[in-house]
């Protein structure tokens, strides 16, 4: 298992290099020198170049993405152009906020998911199955900023349940949770729903079914387990999404995680903190599909035997 | 200048966000939903406030900021050497009981209250207040807005603890309003800025009402009481510290949250999306106070140094030819009210005679004006012509909703009389840049300023190319008119100079003022005795929270 993770790890060193030159090339494809867009209208042609010399830009590109390389992989990733603090501290001061969020989002979408889809595949045909689609159908396709206000109006304003933004106890999570999660649960429904129907057409399903092994230990014993390994691998997507892919949800819940702090550097060409996200958001999903690949071993013996995942 | 220039670049910033502060000068502001008749309570001690905003600081040293919002939450933190009365309007003590002016409007000096300390407990001396603004001063600290302040500061004595000496090096009449900005010009405690170095802004130490206690990122910052407070500006009631235990300022950038966290109760204090205005009106939870904005916030800027823009005709035509109330309701959704001159009636020396000169919308009188610079002939498109040349201009805008919104019915306002209008839109930092290249004909342009010396900024000969002029207007009847009104220090002599230069103004047309914003506040009636400043800061020393 040691080796089979640390093959994982290896693999990823080339794709994490890769997207530190294309986020390495973001500030010297945008437009305008980032010395004169830092320094602002007012700055003199001297000042710019004495910034431009202390940024070391005037410096050759192959230098310079080696000094960024570097600093990266001690942890430095340099300062935000808006707040002058440490980009790796703004990072690490929204991270865990994400990852509360996203974990609480992929838990609601799992067991609401796979629970769906499992209903529906053993009442294939009938109005459950129907039920369960037209639900996930909406799931998937009601934008997350009107779903989120609509939540809020009828749990925050009319029942007065849930707050309507902040963070602090499980009740502010509740709305966000619903609202990031809905999207991923509907799709984990649909997948598990093939996923079953097509296992439960099989030979073994029938001899479990034979042997009189009673509806229940076939489904979820049998047949859920082989079902799953596709909708781990959506699980895995999904969670890496969740974790950059919260913008939305973050902003309309005023909840302080790192897809605000994203739209914040966005909206204030704030390039160094705009780098470290990007390479933040890649490294989220690198590491969640580490883990989805432990989770196929685990799911299916015969990956782990070969050592080497067959996706 | 330069300095004052980015100065004055946050300030225009300031006004597009129109966020709580930055605003008005309107005296007390007064509620517009009646308040109900509540059983007799009187001030208590006690409980959270918790004011909500859109935008987050970007740092708490008021040298390193030109926010909106950091200059709200230190106006709690800090004090400054003066204030304005919320109604009169007087100069008035705050941590100075008094203050002189030479004769030549070139020195000040400041006497502080006795007693007064830092949140760190270290006594305030008057030398601190002078290592804040010399450090403000200092290139090297790179200072947004407060050394534009500060003004053409000279030199910066403390000859004692208690007393401070500011000299200038020319008059400078916004100086004494400015010395009014505990949000920019707040004396720094000299321990916490060693101990803290560049992170001081993330927890700053001053001497005023409330105490920094906790910053989380992103979501909020929380002030607490300073129990040592008993140096508040005299015309407050409230002479001891203040009520609430702690001010919470909650960041909640989407409207459409933050006005449900209001009517939920999460949230005490909020600017209203000017969509949600007659809905919190019609609460009977909430005051809301309206506060006109200290500034116009919507002018046509016309290129002086291009044609057709240099002949005074066109200017006048474009003038006629604008309907200000269709721009107010399109734009702002008639939160606002018609700009006729360069200054609105909440910046000191409006001059109501701009009413008289306007040049009312006459379609019939902007198209005499066209005809006779020669445009007669007209194109296919309904455009007119001269010398087989069509009657195109440029517009450059920011691509906000209400500058776009504006921007097209200019566009069809001025088709009316046979001008095609090119609208190009481009983000601030572009837009700024090719203004100040005069790549444009014309632009849309708004500021917030407290002191007609905005018209220096935006419309002294020397300020085209390398200011704010983005006009490019070159006048010396109006540039010789501005110089008397920044020397001239007696208020009525003053007055009537900046009122001939207002007239001058709207006669030379350089400008076409569209509007003044209205923006609102809408309060809990829980909260009792809160008061708006001219610059739309509440005023909180007397205000508490009913049980």
């Amino acid at each position: 298992m040691l080796t089979f993770i640390a093959k994982r790890l290896l693999s990823a060193i080339p794709v994490l290099l890769g997207i530190s030159i294309l986020v390495f090339g973001m500030a010297h494809l945008a437009p305008g020198d980032p010395a004169a867009i830092m320094l602002g209208l007012d700055a003199t042609a001297e000042s710019i170049e004495r910034l431009r010399e202390e940024l070391g830009l005037n410096d050759p590109l192959p230098v310079q993405y080696w000094r960024f390389l570097s600093g990266a992989l001690r942890g430095d990733l340099g300062r935000s152009m808006r707040t002058n603090r440490k980009v790796v501290t703004e990072i690490a001061d929204r991270f865990p906020n994400t990852i509360k969020l996203a974990a609480a989002a992929m838990a609601l979408a799992v067991v609401v998911g796979v629970t769906a889809g499992v209903i529906s595949a053993s009442h294939h045909g009938s109005v459950v199955d129907s039920g369960v689609m037209v639900g996930a159908i909406l799931g998937v396709s009601m934008p997350a900023f009107w779903l989120g206000l609509m939540l809020m109006y009828f749990f925050s304003l009319q029942l007065r349940w849930l707050p309507v933004q902040g963070m602090g106890t499980w009740k502010h999570m509740v709305l966000p949770a619903i609202v990031l999660g809905s999207g991923s649960a509907a799709v984990l429904a649909r997948m598990t729903r093939s996923g079953m129907l097509e296992v439960l057409r099989q030979d073994y399903v029938r001899t479990a079914r034979a042997k009189g092994l009673a509806q229940r230990v076939v489904l979820y014993r049998h047949a859920l387990k082989n079902a799953l390994i596709p909708v781990v691998t959506i699980i895995g997507l999904q969670l890496g999404g969740a974790l950059g892919g919260a913008v939305i949800v973050e902003s309309l819940f005023a909840w302080p995680g790192v897809g605000r702090l994203a739209i914040t550097a966005l909206m204030s060409r704030d390039f160094p903190m705009m780098q470290g996200i990007v390479l933040y958001l890649a490294s989220g999903y690198l590491l969640a599909n580490l883990v989805v690949d432990l989770v196929y071993g685990y799911l299916d013996p015969r990956i782990r035997v070969a050592g080497e995942p067959d996706r | 200048m330069r300095k004052m220039r980015k100065g004055l670049v946050w300030l225009l910033v300031a006004v597009f966000v129109m966020s709580l502060a930055g605003c008005a000068r309107t005296p007390a502001p007064t509620p517009q939903t009646p308040t109900t008749p509540q059983p007799p309570e009187g001030p208590r001690p006690g409980g959270r406030l918790v004011i909500g905003y859109a935008e987050e600081p970007n740092t708490l040293d008021s040298h390193k900021s030109g926010a909106a919002v950091m200059h709200a939450v230190m106006s709690y933190i800090g004090a400054a050497p003066l204030t304005m009365h919320p109604e009169t309007q007087e100069f008035m003590d705050d941590m100075a009981e008094r203050y002189e002016v030479s004769p030549d409007g070139l020195t000040f000096t400041f006497y502080f209250k006795e007693g007064i300390k830092f949140h760190s407990g270290k006594p305030f001396t008057a030398a601190d207040l002078k290592a804040t603004y010399e450090r403000a001063l200092d290139p090297a600290t790179q200072t947004v807005t407060a050394h534009a302040m500060l003004g053409p500061i000279d030199r910066i004595e403390a000859p004692d603890d208690r007393t401070l000496v500011i000299h200038l090096k020319t008059p400078f009449a916004p100086f004494m309003i400015n010395m009014t900005s505990a949000g920019y010009l707040n004396p720094m405690d000299p321990t916490r800025l060693e101990a803290m170095g560049a992170d001081y802004g993330r927890n700053p130490s001053s001497v005023g009402p409330y105490k920094f206690k906790s910053w989380i990122t992103g979501m909020s910052i929380v002030l607490e009481r300073n129990p040592d407070y008993k140096w508040a500006p005299s015309w407050y009631k409230n002479q001891g510290p203040a009520y609430f235990d702690e001010i919470e300022f909650k960041f909640i950038p989407e409207d459409a949250t933050r006005m449900a966290a209001l009517e939920a109760g999460e949230i005490h204090i909020s600017s209203v999306a000017l969509t949600e205005v007659d809905r919190f009106k019609n609460n009977p939870n909430f005051n809301v106070y309206s506060v006109m904005a200290s500034g116009v916030n919507m002018s046509i800027w016309f290129n002086h140094e291009k044609e057709p823009m240099n002949d005074i005709r066109f200017r006048q035509a474009v003038s006629h030819a604008i309907d200000r109330e269709a721009i107010i309701r399109a734009a702002i959704d008639g939160h606002g009210v018609p700009a006729y001159g360069p200054l609105p009636p909440t910046i000191w020396g409006y001059w109501d005679g701009v009413k008289d000169l306007q040049y009312k919308l006459d379609l019939a009188r902007a198209n005499a004006l066209l005809d006779e610079m020669g445009y007669t002939q007209t194109n296919a498109a309904g455009f007119r012509m001269k010398d087989g040349k069509e009657l195109k201009v440029s517009l450059f805008i920011m691509p906000t909703d209400a500058w776009q919104r504006s921007s097209q019915l200019i566009q069809a306002q001025l088709k009316r009389i046979g001008i095609n209008v090119e609208i190009q839109s481009y983000e601030w930092g572009t837009l700024m840049q090719f203004l100040s290249e005069g790549r444009h004909d014309m632009n849309l342009m708004g500021y917030g300023y407290s002191d007609p010396d905005i018209l220096y900024l935006t419309l002294h000969s020397s300020q085209a190319g390398r200011g704010l002029n983005w006009a490019f207007l070159k006048n010396p009847e109006i540039d010789a008119l501005i110089e008397a009104s920044r020397v001239t220090l007696d208020p009525d002599a003053r007055g009537k100079i900046v009122a001939d230069l207002q007239a001058a103004i709207v006669k030379e047309a350089p400008w076409v003022p569209i509007y003044t914003v209205i923006s609102y506040t809408a309060v809990n009636k829980k909260i009792e005795g809160v008061f708006l400043n001219f610059r739309g800061t509440l005023m909180l020393h007397d205000a508490w929270m009913r049980q």
